[in-house]
């Protein structure tokens, strides 16, 4: 089950509504039966290797757009805990080229970004056979933030926990991604949904990507 | 359990069983989960009964295997509709053409075949992207460059399939005229090779285009008759050096001028790298100066109140307000390639041209020797004019709204126009008025792209949000665009599966004689109507 939660203002988080979202289906996990790779195949390839499931609150990486301040919250949190971090601006090109393209097949990549490199990162990561496991956005308006958040049930409720003892968002995402990582991924893509929010709010979206166990016909 | 159209429960099962027998069974996908990869994320039916979805999806490692599936397919009539990498965002994506179709997903068919630097080209599997074709030749230090498209995610091959394009010379930005010899899979299961190709132990294919007889390649673009297993590509060679140089006319109705000049200076393949039009009235730098991070000027507030003026841009008023103010009109970047000597000479053979049109002036960019550094390619904006694949099309700035609805993606009205300043004026009014009937979001002057060499392409990217009726008002605007251009004679050259069936309908000369014709051969080579039924409006017997 996919749960939904829109929450508005801050500093406090106030849950306003809670909408489930169609069941998006069983998961079905099972381990991918690996296929060859020769010499020449090129790197970029949807080939899925046999590979055991990652360890407990894995993460490969943490993006984050250190040009906003939530962004530098939200790195700063995860290089706490001792995640290995990178920064993004408008074009994750490079980043994807050099570095997660080779790894993220291995571990989650998660991340706090502009809309437009969340969602190329995010087409780039379905054809490597990872899943989208967290979509939220987060709207970051004159006086209030407002959130629409889709993730698998103990994820949100990782995010919901903190909010309730009073964490920042930056602060709640570091727990629901955790939480989101620590578990066999839940293949499911979001319908993008939207929610209210100020005029001139500027948009950040957290997600979590992360390497699927395909399940069988 | 989604099933393809007229077919029942039991024999979709059993094919689907007979799949997983010939690829595996972790390859067919048939979970909801899996099976959302395979919608269309940029979907103007998003969420409507109209949604072009699959009932399936099959991942195949190699042609055999996709000759074996298409056996099975055309046993049990099932539709199937193969995709690349299905990134042809705005035109479909990973999305079937007819709902209830089985995807034939071919990205695991991602092997470089051949390439060879002597004789500059390439054979690729449908799987191939661009970011893996040029990861290939850098690590293998040739001196070949590539085309590409922007964003440089997707398919070689399924670019070139859909009439994509790119931005460096001309014989190379038409990805399918840069192409050279096809391996198809035929709705029957054959085989079968074009071109040079289709002698055996061929020593040509990648040689020379046409073949024997009839050259049959056309035949398997934007259409549905077979799998592309294999496809050759001419490449260019790394050039030695890149230069922009940019001219300035001073008026607006230079434009016919400078378009018939350009036209020669193509025709006599003086010029061949992408020329791009642009105008300082609107404080954009022209393309070299931006690309070197020059930062938009401020627009005079004269002629800001002109071009946002809410009744549309009166551009005999902006001409003689920017004349007024000393702002030429129009601004023209040539990029060319090559030795430095040949590129001097091309640039002053531009120059030598236009000083027909008076007033003209002649800015000629530094020469930048290639390839770009690491430190160099980091400072250029725009990568594509060097062959290097990048994302940074998704970098457009904040995402917007449209009626109320967030956007969350694009679709493109793509009409073809003639090369003349005159067809470019009328295009650029026309498409501003309908914009602002409609408020679409968009810039205040739009240009004309002059990818093609014999004709411009006027594509207008129109917003995709997911709710149903605004969607469906922006449906009833692409009818109206695509009414008005066929008013004028001007075709679209691709389009998303939702409007297949309305373009291909403007196509009617002599009683729709070509569709007639495409019809005839896919009944022939396709009884069963099993590859990608209804793709670009071309539909089997039993579904017309």
């Amino acid at each position: 089950m996919i749960d939904i939660f829109e929450m508005m203002d801050r500093p406090a988080l106030k849950l306003t509504r809670r909408r489930a979202i169609a069941c998006l289906g069983a998961t079905g996990l099972g381990l991918v039966v690996g296929s060859r790779l020769t010499a020449s195949a090129p790197p970029f390839g949807g080939r899925q290797t046999a590979y055991a499931p990652p360890a407990a609150g894995t993460l490969y990486k943490v993006v984050y757009d250190a040009r906003e301040a939530e962004g530098r919250a939200f790195g700063a949190r995860f290089a706490a805990a001792g995640f290995p971090t990178v920064t993004v601006e408008d074009d994750p090109t490079w980043l994807w080229f050099d570095d997660l393209h080779h790894r993220w097949r291995t571990a989650g990549v998660a991340g706090l970004t502009t809309p437009a490199v969340a969602f190329s990162l995010k087409l780039m990561a379905e054809q490597a056979g990872l899943r989208t496991v967290i979509w939220g956005r987060h709207w970051i308006g004159p006086s209030r933030t407002s959130h629409v958040v889709a993730a698998t049930e103990p994820a949100l409720a990782a995010w919901k926990g903190q909010a309730e003892v009073g964490a920042t968002w930056t602060e709640s995402l570091h727990g629901m991604i955790v939480a989101g990582a620590a578990q066999p991924a839940t293949p499911a893509r979001f319908n993008h949904a939207s929610g209210a929010h100020e005029d001139g709010a500027r948009e950040m979206v957290s997600w979590l990507l992360a390497p699927v166990l395909k399940g069988s016909v | 359990m989604k099933l393809p159209h007229n077919v029942s429960q039991a024999d979709f099962k059993a094919a689907l069983r007979e799949f997983a027998n010939i690829v595996g069974d972790q390859w067919v996908y048939t979970s909801d989960e899996d099976l959302e990869l395979y919608r269309d994320s940029y979907s103007i039916l998003w969420g409507e009964a109209d949604e072009r979805t699959a009932s399936a999806a099959v991942a195949p490692d190699n042609a055999n295997q996709v000759v074996e599936l298409v056996k099975i397919a055309s046993r049990y009539r099932i539709p199937i509709y193969p995709i690349a990498t299905g990134k042809n965002l705005g035109y479909g994506g990973s999305a079937p053409a007819i709902a209830g179709a089985v995807v034939l997903d071919l990205k695991r068919m991602n092997r470089i075949v051949e390439i060879d630097e002597r004789h500059g080209y390439v054979v690729v599997e449908p799987g191939v992207s661009y970011f893996d074709l040029y990861n290939h030749i850098q690590e293998k230090g040739l001196k070949l460059w590539i085309d590409v498209p922007s964003p440089g995610w997707g398919s070689v091959m399924g670019n070139a399939l859909d009439g994509g394009v790119g931005v460096t010379l001309a014989p190379y930005r038409n990805h399918f005229e840069a192409h050279c010899g096809v391996e198809v899979v035929l709705p029957n299961g054959r085989m079968m090779r074009s071109g040079m190709g289709a002698m055996p132990g061929a020593k040509t294919w990648q040689q020379f285009k046409p073949g024997f007889g009839p050259h049959v390649d056309g035949l398997f673009k934007q259409s549905n008759y077979g799998v592309v297993t294999k496809m050759g590509f001419w490449l260019m060679p790394a050039p030695e050096n890149f230069v922009t140089g940019t001219v300035k006319v001073p008026k607006y109705r230079d434009l016919i001028a400078l378009v018939d000049i350009i036209g020669k200076l193509e025709q006599s393949k003086i010029v061949q790298g992408l020329w791009n039009l642009s105008s300082p009235t609107t404080g954009t730098p022209p393309f070299a100066a931006h690309d070197a991070g020059a930062p938009p000027e401020p627009v005079d507030p004269a002629i800001e109140a002109i071009l946002n003026d809410p009744a549309g841009v009166d551009m005999d008023r902006l001409d003689v307000t920017a004349q007024s103010k000393g702002l030429a009109f129009w601004a023209c970047d040539f990029n060319f390639y090559g030795p430095e000597k040949l590129i001097k000479v091309q640039w002053e053979c531009v120059c030598d041209a236009m000083r027909a049109i008076p007033g003209a002036t002649f800015k000629l960019g530094a020469i930048r020797s290639l390839p770009l550094s690491p430190e160099d390619q980091a400072k250029t904006r725009d990568l594509g004019p060097f062959g290097i694949p990048t994302l940074k099309t998704f970098d457009l700035g904040p995402m917007f709204s449209y009626e109320g609805e967030d956007v969350v993606g694009h679709i493109f009205f793509s009409p073809v126009i003639p090369r003349t300043g005159e067809a470019a004026i009328e295009a650029m009014n026309l498409f501003a008025a309908i914009g602002r009937k409609y408020k679409l979001p968009g810039p205040p002057l739009q240009f004309p792209s002059t990818i093609f060499e014999r004709a411009f392409l006027f594509a207008v990217g129109l917003p995709v949000t997911r709710s149903p009726a605004v969607n469906a008002k922006l449906r009833d605007i692409i009818r109206e665009l695509v009414a008005v251009s066929a008013e004028r004679g001007w075709g679209e050259y691709r389009t998303a599966p939702a409007f297949y069936d309305l373009i291909m309908g403007t196509y009617s000369y002599n009683d729709h004689a070509l569709r007639e014709f495409l019809e005839t051969i896919k009944d022939a080579v396709d009884p069963n109507g099993i590859m990608s039924p209804g793709r670009y409006g071309i539909r089997s017997h039993h579904v017309r």
